[in-house]
């Protein structure tokens, strides 16, 4: 058994079973990240003790209620979501250093792919932080730690956040819907490119009516339609498509059709 | 696949790290500042921003 268990194998696809796990992980993260915005937000901006209170009552603002938590009740599933979460992110790494990272690189995403190295060197940061932050917060109570345990679940807070957004360019980059991609040489930039990209949707609609009208220009000049064809112009350059198909003569200039 | 082998080797200093700090005398780690802990990570995303500059390209 690989990375892959062979018994799902015959229900669920390759593909279906990747899907699943980068489903998961992301779950995970966002669970993780409300925990932890949650918990950054009580220690940045405590509400007092009456308020603290009294946040369940509706005469409390949205923004009242979301930093009147307990922070110390977030802590042990900070640490249990930032491992499971770091798990599977671990597990599905082996599918995207095949086949998001080098498609990333061979198209020239080198920025994308610089901010999620950083990604992963965070992750991992944050995960040889745990143990001390789950000290600080175990200890709640003491005054010795107040300060450094604001500030380190400010700090893993940002980490988060950070790794959720990059996790979600990537993914728009090459996650769910790639198409699969046929193996091309890109001669401009002289090296390898696996993944061309595809033109967008009004692009496609450009491309497809002026190959056309140029079709049927070019058949009109060579005398190959009869003088009573009928036409049709497209122009997308006015606003608006225009089609003209009655009493339109052909406007060949190659004169009359060979016989 | 380095990426494994650079958490696990992280994992395993700073675990070695530790264990030697617990064995400092009380009056050394009296005067470590704990604000240290944030302190560090948060110096170290410049370092590892300039250790990634390969990617910051626009070709």
């Amino acid at each position: 058994m690989g990375l892959v268990p062979d018994f799902l194998l015959d229900y669920i696809s390759v593909s279906t079973y990747w899907t699943i796990l980068m489903i998961v992980h992301g779950l995970l993260a966002v669970t993780l990240l409300g925990a932890l915005t949650h918990q950054a937000m009580s220690v940045l901006m405590p509400v007092g003790q009456g308020v603290g209170a009294s946040a369940a009552g509706s005469s409390i603002g949205i923004v009242t209620r979301f930093r009147a938590v307990q922070g110390a009740g977030y802590a042990a599933a900070v640490c249990v979501l930032w491992v499971v979460t770091f798990i599977f992110g671990a597990w599905i790494y082996t599918k995207y250093r095949m086949y998001v990272r080098i498609p990333i690189e061979a198209q020239g995403f080198w920025k994308t792919q610089g901010v999620f190295e950083l990604k992963e060197h965070l992750a991992t940061i944050g995960l040889g932080l745990l143990p001390v932050y789950w000290l600080f917060w175990k200890d709640a109570r003491n005054p010795e730690y107040t300060s450094a345990r604001k500030w380190l679940t400010v700090v893993l807070a940002a980490m988060v956040w950070f790794m959720f957004l990059v996790g979600h360019i990537v993914n728009n980059v090459r996650g769910f819907g790639s198409r699969p991609q046929r193996r091309t040489q890109d001669r401009r930039r002289g090296h390898l490119r696996s993944y061309p990209r595809r033109r967008s949707a009004p692009l496609r609609l450009f491309a497809r009516l002026r190959r056309r009208s140029s079709t049927r220009s070019a058949r009109c000049r060579t005398g190959r339609c009869l003088p009573t064809t009928r036409a049709r112009t497209g122009s997308i350059y006015s606003g608006r498509l225009r089609y003209e198909t009655r009493g339109r003569q052909c406007t060949g200039t190659a004169g009359p059709r060979p016989r | 696949m380095y990426w494994y082998g650079w958490t696990a080797t992280t994992l395993i200093g700073s675990a070695v790290l530790g264990l030697i700090a617990t064995m400092l005398p009380e009056n050394v780690t009296k005067k470590i500042p704990l604000a240290l802990v944030w302190i560090v990570p948060v110096v170290s995303v410049p370092i590892l921003i300039y250790a990634l500059r390969f990617f910051w390209r626009w070709e």
